[in-house]
């Protein structure tokens, strides 16, 4: 939407007011770049603290085995229980929340010790084996390293508003090593708008985290995705299945945290020090019992599922197994994030369903690898409720265009299903269950905007002209009951004019005048019936009777609007 | 006032004045927070450089360690695959892969590992994805072909075949496609698409080693596709470099005899059973051989009289077997009129035989070729009521097919 088009002539900022936001503006998206940095050398920290602590903790096989498995996740469950406790309360769950309060209610500001502890708990509760993912942490690394920047810089309380965002796309781009899924992911979920200003900047540090994180990493894709055949039109109900299986997978998971999480926050405080311990385990028992495939972030695993690697019985299972364990980790309060468990389950799942799919109809041409693939978007726009995000999450990890359509059909079953019987999203139900009421982006999303046309009146007669003399307009109006007349003004504009300022013209001896020269050069800012209602709020003041006016042509009245109207349109609009 | 703008505020400037007061009030505080943004400046890049530093020896450490734990696993992998334990292998090869996503050569193991595992889909899928790295790649491809074959897709076995003996290959390259090729040759023939593998062999034939061994076995692998002469160049070839190669004197004798060349057939086999007597294969058909070469009329440099005897001989020869299948089956053959084929070339005999004497044959030599001919028809019929012809029967046999050109 444009903004309303204020002539030349009516307003004239000095060059300072303009100079000193747009200095701002570049000095923004050069620390956009300097947060995507430090926020890309961090992550890959802290993914590389992951693997060394998996490594010592759970071994090198893959799947591990042993006694560590059940361990390792216990003891280190009960340390981290204390250090949530004891230093870093504000690490608990994922982090897509915390940012999201950063943003609405703490005017961007996100404690340091908070990227400590969130780094240090994540990266051992994930290395030990909680079935919880690397990405949430990361996303809230990034935004702490970027408010901590902006405290240091002294930006703005608006831009320090927008930096956590801009931190944590850069956070969430380096742990996928996806920087669109990460943009879109946050202003889908964090910011809820699309803006230009913040756009750029998000966009800025996103890509300067990738650089940093390939840079270090590597360019591998985050799976290495097999080729799929083209899909026939009829597969596309096969995959509209697996959209459905999704879809209420989806609502058992986040029924499953919606029920537990308060139960276990209402337990006696000293419970605390032990869920974690208690979770990781039980999580350790199920892995040494012969699923260690569910612990950790298992993005080995969700490699395996796209190369045929299980049978869809096996898939299945894992997909229950996993929903079960991410469950247990993610209520016992040990802070890690629900991305990666996401994808795992919706790998396992997709595969499942197109496994027992294709042995009921070997003729489809997609293996089970392919319903693996669509299976993680179907889950992320089911439970996370990112629609967008997870269509383009599953082209950018899959490089795979022909896979789209699919993808579409899959995730809009999925995300319908999980609305229907999940109305709230996952991440607004944490955040109410936390005590915090933070805008709901899903629920923003559908908001319908009230516009101009919503509130104006038809066109008031008589309408005056510029050329008319003052004389000619004072007989044309002196015996109407309305006050105000607009004044139709050439080059095109218009301007407001009071009856009881004609007749004091009239007495000046300006009678012969025209009223374009006697009426000041401010014209009223030219508004147009898409524009949204709250524009007019800005000038309604100024000038109480507000022409609305056609794109294609200026000098054409639509309509008229006065702050009774506009109070009228919010009434009946809210109501 | 002038008619110039204030640079920083754009408001008209005094005459002569660089900025307007405002802006030069402004001024003051703005230096204070020019003289901090240098320093945070400073400090940012250093924290950044610092991190930069960190996280530089922590992925060196990091990769060091991956390629260690790769490097083991994979060893442990071999280690597993060399004592059959498959399952455990696929693991190994698995972890390894964890450690080293990209590695080619720890990936085409695990596929390796798992079509010995008999996890047949999963390798192919392993296969695949290195097949769109590397598709040229000889070992990929020939992997790809085998599955393919398995599964018995031929078309795309078959290309996955060409890949395999076109494709580029890291040790002995000209080996490794030359068994791909003897693969593909094996394949096709198992398919009976003979002209195909015909081709292929003329291919592989061209690039075969000086090896009596692989000559051997390209000339069996011709005889299999019945192409002889070919096979018959293979054999000669391999005992110009082995003479006594048993092999190969077997094989020449047999592409020989199949070619109707039976003395020629005679002497490879003669020497086959020099060198190996107890080829009963070579025995049996030398032993054809002869006969066939006792009973030829129309052999070369025969005198007339010899001549007349084997035609006799052939005649007296047919006529037994029309009497003893008769009898076999407990029917009558000498009846007038003849009701049956055997019947009447029963009595074409015994009318020709009647009129036929050494010396009348040399008074009438194109007597040779009608007689013969009823011999063969004879023979030829006397197959479908009386079953396969053996010992001079199944002579004349390969006689009459000599003489109407088909092949043995």
């Amino acid at each position: 939407m444009s903004e309303p088009h204020v002539p030349a002539t009516t307003l004239a900022p000095g060059a300072a007011e303009m100079a000193q936001p747009f200095r701002e503006d570049r000095l923004f998206l050069l620390l956009a770049v300097i947060i995507g940095v430090l926020a890309g050398l961090a992550v890959v920290c802290f993914r590389v603290t992951i693997e060394f602590a998996s490594q010592y903790l759970l071994g090198s096989e893959v799947p591990p085995s042993g006694w560590r498995l059940v361990a390792a996740p216990a003891l280190i469950g009960l340390l981290v229980a204390a250090l949530v406790i004891r230093l870093f309360p504000r690490v608990r769950g994922s982090g897509v929340n915390q940012t999201k309060a950063a943003l609405y209610i703490y005017d961007g500001a996100v404690p340091f010790s908070t990227v400590i502890g969130k780094f240090l708990c994540s990266a051992l509760a994930i290395g030990s084996g909680f079935s919880l993912g690397p990405e949430d942490p990361a996303l809230q690394i990034g935004a702490g390293i970027a408010s901590a920047l902006g405290r240091q810089l002294k930006l703005s309380r608006e831009r320090m508003r927008l930096i956590a965002p801009v931190g944590a796309a850069a956070g969430l781009a380096a742990a996928f090593n996806a920087p669109i899924s990460a943009v879109l992911f946050v202003i889908e979920e964090v910011i809820g708008r699309w803006s230009a200003g913040v756009l750029g900047a998000v966009v800025l540090s996103a890509v300067a985290s990738v650089v940093v994180e390939r840079w270090f990493l590597g360019f591998a894709p985050l799976f290495s995705i097999p080729a799929f055949p083209t899909v026939r039109p009829g597969e596309l109900l096969a995959y509209a299945a697996l959209g459905v299986v999704g879809g209420f997978a989806s609502v058992v998971f986040a029924k499953a945290i919606q029920i537990l999480r308060p139960r276990l926050k209402a337990m006696p405080h000293w419970t605390q020090y032990l869920q974690p311990g208690v979770a990781g385990l039980m999580i350790g028992l199920i892995g040494y019992f012969g699923m260690p495939q569910i612990m950790g972030a298992g993005y080995q695993y969700v490699d395996r599922a796209m190369h045929d690697q299980f049978t869809w019985e096996m898939l299945g299972i894992l997909a229950g197994l996993k929903i079960l364990a991410t469950t247990i980790s993610f209520v016992s309060g040990t802070p890690g994030g629900m991305f990666a468990p996401t994808l795992f389950i919706g790998a396992m799942l997709g595969g499942a369903v197109g496994g027992l799919e294709h042995s009921i109809f070997p003729t489809l041409t997609a293996t089970s690898a392919a319903y693996a693939l669509v299976g993680i978007g179907v889950l992320f726009a089911g439970f996370l409720r990112a629609p967008m995000t997870s269509v383009f999450m599953v082209l950018e990890v899959s490089g795979n265009y022909s896979i789209i359509l699919p993808v579409i059909i899959a995730n809009a079953i999925a995300y319908l299903i999980s609305r229907t019987f999940q109305p709230v999203p996952i991440f607004d139900l944490l955040s109410r269950q936390d005590g915090i009421d933070l805008p709901s982006m899903e629920e923003e999303r559908e908001v319908s905007v009230l516009r101009l046309e919503n509130a104006m009146q038809p066109p008031p007669d008589p309408v005056l002209l510029g050329s008319q003399t003052v004389q000619e307009a004072l007989q044309r109006v002196e015996h109407l009951p309305a006050g105000m007349f607009l004044v139709r003004r050439s080059p095109p504009g218009w301007s407001l004019l009071r009856k009881e300022e004609l007749a004091k013209m009239a007495s000046l001896g300006k009678g012969e005048m025209t009223l374009d020269s006697v009426l000041p050069a401010r014209r009223i800012p030219l508004l147009h019936p898409d524009h949204p209602l709250d524009t007019a709020m800005h000038y309604v003041y100024d000038w109480p009777l507000l022409p609305v006016v056609h794109r294609a042509d200026l000098d054409r009245l639509e309509g008229v609007v006065t702050m009774e109207d506009i109070l009228h349109a919010y009434r009946t609009g809210t109501e | 006032m002038s008619d110039r703008l204030c640079p920083r505020c754009g408001e008209p400037l005094a005459a002569h004045a660089a900025e307007h007061p405002n802006c030069a009030r402004r001024r003051l505080p703005g230096l204070a927070r020019w003289r901090r943004e240098p320093l945070l400046l400073i400090a940012v890049i250093a924290i950044t450089a610092g991190l930069w530093a960190i996280t530089y020896f922590l992925t060196h450490a990091y990769a060091a360690r991956q390629d260690h734990l790769a490097r083991e696993w994979f060893q442990r992998g071999q280690d597993r695959l060399k004592s059959n334990r498959l399952d455990q292998a696929v693991k190994a090869f698995q972890t390894a892969i964890v450690y080293s996503p990209d590695d080619f050569a720890y990936r085409l193991h695990l596929a390796q590992a798992l079509i010995a595992d008999q996890q047949f889909r999963q390798a192919e899928t392993y296969l695949q994805a290195l097949w769109e790295e590397e598709p040229d790649n000889g070992r990929v491809n020939l992997e790809l072909a085998r599955l393919a074959a398995a599964r018995g897709v031929f078309a795309i076995a078959v290309r996955y075949y060409h890949g395999a003996v076109y494709g580029f290959w890291n040790h002995d390259p000209a080996a490794r496609r030359r068994q791909a090729h003897l693969e593909l040759v094996q394949y096709l023939l198992q398919h009976k698409a003979m002209p195909q593998a015909e081709s292929e062999l003329i291919a592989l034939a061209a690039e075969l080693p000086r090896d009596p061994a692989w000559m051997v076995r390209v000339g069996d692998l011709f005889q299999t596709a019945g192409v002889y002469d070919r096979a018959l160049l293979e054999y000669s070839n391999a005992l110009a470099l082995d003479p006594r190669n048993p092999a190969a004197l077997a094989g020449a004798g047999q592409a020989a005899f199949q070619l109707g060349r039976y003395e020629e057939a005679r002497q490879y086999l003669r020497r086959a059973l020099a060198v190996n007597p107890r080829d009963q294969q070579s025995a049996g058909l030398l032993r054809t051989a002869d006969l066939v070469l006792q009973l030829d009329p129309f052999a070369h440099r025969l005198g007339a009289d010899e001549r007349s005897r084997r035609v006799l001989r052939d005649l007296q020869q047919a006529q037994d077997r029309l009497e003893s299948c008769a009898k076999d089956r407990g029917m009558a053959i000498d009846v007038t009129p003849p009701q049956t084929r055997l019947q009447s070339d029963y009595a074409q005999l015994l009318a020709l035989r009647r009129r036929l004497s050494v010396a009348a044959l040399r008074r009438q030599p194109e007597l040779v070729d009608t007689a013969m001919d009823l011999v063969f028809r004879a023979e030829r019929d006397a197959v479908q009521p009386c079953g396969a012809a053996t010992g001079p029967d199944h002579a004349l046999l390969l006689l009459a097919r000599r003489r109407q050109g088909e092949a043995p």
